[in-house]
């Protein structure tokens, strides 16, 4: 301690040795003058006060008793035999009671300032242990004392910053929140607490507390980065817990949840509030009472059980799959006290994982049930996987027929070719689809269907190929048959098409020939019966005459069979041009061909409805000149004749009149070829009027037919295509009145 | 020199060809007629023996009237014939025949026929028929002149 010029020794032997050698120096300066014993005493006080600063009482004591004593023994004018020197005796008695006083003085000053000395270092060493900073300002701001807290946590060696202000050493702080809070404490002489990050040297958290104190302020520092960080640490898992979709339960070793976080409040449906304090059971189902104990049990032995899936019920009674963790929770002393469990829902994925387990047994039932090989193979056409059905089809091994082995088990000559299109196939990733002979496990070859399909995945790569072969060699035998029979048939459709083509061409040779030679006598018969009978006629008796002009009408007669016959013949060669034909135009056109046949009669001819329809326009109007023909020609008996043209419904359309008629007994040779129901001489015709009608109806595809009585008239029906586009035209019904060949419409 | 040649009639059948002289004769439009019964025979009468006179028809009439259904080479082989020599593409041909086949007709236009006439069976219409063919095509009918020129081929 260099605080003080008179420090006391702090050794007793070393503080009255020093008191020995004060006496003797105390002696030793006053030797020059003892032999003038006039010399006051009071010249010892100093020495004596000087070894009861530095001793204390006991040698400020010990050197005054010593000083007294060499007075006696050094001064000759003096002893205690010749002590009756009062005066000498009194000055002596004073300077010992002096020292003693002195001594005694002392000794207070050194106990006081021992203690002082104490205090002031229990002060210390106070603020040097304390964890916190300490540091004391004085009204300057300056630093009168830091400890070494706080200089570690400023950075600063221990008594570096005394004396200095804190502003110097601390620039960046004065605007900080730290120094708004000094200044503050200072200024208002009040209690500051402040907490603030304090970047830069430090990089931490701190905690200053400013109390004003007379000195100035004192500044207590706490660095709390731990504590932050922990705060910090703390803060996150709760948000992590918190904002979690999985549910977060924590929960005692009775089962009594402590908490319950927001992830189970959404999967299990029940709040915070409802759960916290309930027991877990809650949400166990009732069938699963085992489940509980066991899981408690294993938690005592401290095991952890991860993604352990079981059932739960929901607040609103609806059973979910969920896979929980459930790992111990420990206190401080290493002792189990309770679960923490993470649930997470898997309903969907389970009900996923089903949905997929059914349509894999689904798949693998039909490839069972199916009669048809399935195969599949990787993204690159190679068999990978063993095909029980095609080694049990094809007798091949599963090493046999992996990768591309599958092709050795067809028939040499489709190899090629399958394997051409199978690499194509999967090269474009289009539908695979082809048919190849397979050998059979008994060697014989099987025609096959084959089909394949790439599986995509959902970026679009394949995932695998899946494809069925099917035997169709039924099939193929049956088909190989038809077009076998085809043949054949199409072979006598050929043979028979020559012969009807040659018997056509027979035929229309014959036509041909009819149609030049067989006029040519006749016209001779008539020419030269023609011109006998102008040349040699008066020779001729009446009788030679009448058997010429016989002669010629028979001729004529021939002649008009040969042109009926003809007619009928060339309606089987001419082709049918069909096209939309009004009938009523067509029937308008017969009529006014026709007149003639009218004239000198009272004919009243009634034209109804007549639908369009399909038909060859010139044909159709062949029908209705011999219809109407033959119906102005079998009622011309009658005074007053009557012709209906009309249509039966959207098909039929028929011819009617009031004639003669005829007797349905022989309908059935009504549209024979020169057939007649008639006598020649009654009414003129070849008898092919008819049949020409038929057989150019037949050709459109329709029927004709008639009714009749004798003498009742006769009506003449035809359709034409089965089913005709045939719609009713605007009724145009037209009512014509003829009478003696003036037309009055 | 032989007087030439008005009308070659060309036609197997001899009661036609009597009764078409007859007719003819009658309303006396041709006194110089050539008959000929077949095909052949009409070319070998028109073309002649080619290895004489190449170049030169024996004879040019002013109509030939012929049927179509002729021996040897028949009716319409000898139109196309005739129709296909510039020497005597310009003659007037009528087929004067007893068929009506469209065909017939069709072919006979596009070879190049001047008419086509069927021969009625009734023999005052096949008289009229006659008789009007040969008034128009001996009388009536104006054609250019032929001459006997060499041909450019």
């Amino acid at each position: 301690m260099q605080d003080s010029l008179f420090a006391p020794l702090r050794l007793a032997r070393h503080r009255y040795l020093a008191a020995i050698l004060l006496a003797i120096a105390a002696q030793v300066a006053r030797a020059p003058f003892h032999l003038t014993s006039t010399l006051p005493f009071i010249t010892y006080a100093p020495l004596v006060l000087m070894s009861a600063l530095l001793g204390g009482f006991g040698p400020g004591l010990l050197t005054t008793t010593l000083c007294v004593l060499e007075i006696f023994y050094f001064s000759p004018a003096l002893s205690f035999f010749a002590a009756n020197d009062w005066p000498v005796l009194q000055r002596l008695g004073a300077f010992f009671a002096t020292g003693v006083v002195i001594s005694v003085l002392a000794e207070g000053l050194k106990r006081d300032r021992a203690r002082l000395s104490e205090s002031h270092r229990n002060t210390s060493v106070f603020l040097e242990s304390i964890s916190d900073g300490f540091i004391a300002l004085n009204h300057e701001w300056r630093c009168t004392y830091m400890n070494a807290t706080a200089a570690k946590m400023m950075g600063r060696k221990s008594g570096e910053p005394l004396g200095k202000s804190v502003w110097e050493l601390w620039p960046q702080a004065s605007d900080s929140r730290f120094g708004v809070a000094c200044r503050r404490a200072m200024s208002e002489n009040v209690t500051v607490q402040v907490e603030a990050f304090y970047p830069g040297p430090c990089d931490a958290w701190f905690e200053v507390r400013c109390y004003p104190s007379p000195a100035g302020l004192s500044l207590f520092i706490t660095d709390t980065t731990q504590r932050k960080s922990g705060e910090e640490k703390s803060r996150l898992f709760t948000s992590i817990v918190e904002r979690s979709d999985d549910a977060i339960i924590s929960k005692n070793l009775d089962g009594i949840i402590v908490t319950w976080n927001a992830g189970a409040e959404r999967i299990y449906g029940y709040t915070s509030e409802e759960m916290v304090g309930r027991h877990i059971s809650l949400i166990i189902p009732n069938e699963r009472p085992y489940e509980l104990p066991m899981l408690i049990d294993d938690l005592r032995r401290g095991a952890k059980i991860d993604h352990y899936e079981t059932e739960r019920v929901r607040k609103d009674g609806m059973r979910i799959f969920v896979s929980l963790t459930v790992s111990p929770i420990r206190d401080a002393q290493q002792r189990i006290v309770g679960a923490s469990v993470i649930g997470r829902d898997m309903t969907d994925s389970k009900l996923a994982e089903r949905a997929l387990g059914m349509s894999e047994q689904r798949y693998r039932s039909l490839t069972l049930a199916t009669s048809q090989i399935v195969w599949n193979t990787d993204p690159q056409g190679e068999m990978r996987e063993d095909l029980p059905m095609w080694r049990e089809f094809t007798g091949q091994t599963s090493e046999e027929l992996k990768g591309q082995g599958w092709i050795d088990a067809l028939h040499p000559v489709d190899r090629e070719r399958t394997a051409d299109l199978w690499s194509r196939s999967v090269s474009s990733r289009s539908l695979y689809h082809t048919e190849f002979r397979l050998r059979r496990h008994d060697g014989e070859y099987r025609h096959m269907a084959v089909h394949g399909v790439p599986v995509l995945e959902r970026d679009g790569t394949i995932r695998e190929w899946v494809g069925t072969c099917a035997d169709i060699t039924d099939r193929v035998l049956a088909e190989e048959e038809v077009r076998k029979l085809n043949e054949k048939l199409e072979k006598r459709v050929v043979e028979r098409t020559a012969e009807l083509e040659t018997a056509n061409q027979e035929l229309e040779a014959f036509a041909y020939s009819v149609s030049h030679d067989l006029r040519a006598p006749l016209r001779a018969v008539d020419g030269f019966s023609r011109i006998l009978l102008e040349d040699y006629g008066p020779q001729l008796p009446n009788e030679a005459q009448h058997y010429l002009q016989v002669a010629r009408d028979n001729a004529l007669q021939m002649g008009d069979l040969i042109d009926g016959l003809l007619a009928f013949s060339h309606l089987g060669r001419q082709p049918l041009r069909k096209r939309t034909v009004a009938p009523a135009d067509l029937v308008r056109q017969v009529l006014e061909d026709l007149r003639l046949e009218q004239t000198g009669r009272r004919v009243e001819i009634t034209v109804g409805n007549l639908p369009v329809c399909e038909g060859d326009p010139l044909l159709l109007k062949q029908v209705f000149v011999n219809l109407l023909s033959n119906a102005l020609k079998y009622s011309r008996t009658r005074e007053n004749a009557h012709i209906e043209i009309a249509a039966a419904d959207s098909t039929a359309y028929y011819v009617r009149d009031n004639g003669v008629g005829f007797d349905m007994r022989y309908a059935d040779k009504l549209f024979g070829v020169f057939e007649r129901l008639h006598r020649v001489g009654e009414y003129e015709g070849a008898g092919v009027g008819l049949a020409i009608v038929q057989r150019i109806v037949h050709r459109h595809g329709g029927r004709v037919w008639a009714e009749a009585a004798v003498n009742q008239g006769a009506t003449f029906y035809f359709t034409l295509a089965q089913a005709p586009a045939c719609e009713p035209s605007p009724d145009e019904s037209l009512r014509v009145e003829e009478s003696g060949g003036e037309v009055t419409a | 020199m032989e007087q030439p040649i008005e009308l070659l009639l060309v036609d197997d059948n001899p009661s036609d060809v009597e009764l078409t002289v007859h007719v003819l004769k009658k309303n006396n439009f041709a006194n110089r007629i050539k008959v000929v019964h077949d095909g052949a025979e009409a070319m070998d009468y028109i073309f002649g023996d080619l290895a004489e006179a190449p170049d030169l028809p024996r004879s040019i009439p002013k109509l030939i009237l012929m049927d179509l259904k002729l021996p040897k080479v028949n009716g319409l082989e000898l139109l196309a014939r005739v129709k296909a020599d510039p020497r005597t593409k310009l003659i007037p041909v009528v087929v004067l025949t007893s068929s009506r086949e469209e065909r017939d007709l069709l072919k006979c236009y596009e070879l190049g026929v001047n008419s086509y006439i069927v021969k009625p069976i009734d023999f005052a219409h096949f008289t009229e028929a006659v008789r009007h063919l040969g008034l128009y095509w001996l009388l009536l009918n104006q054609k250019p002149e032929i001459r006997n020129e060499p041909s450019e081929d």
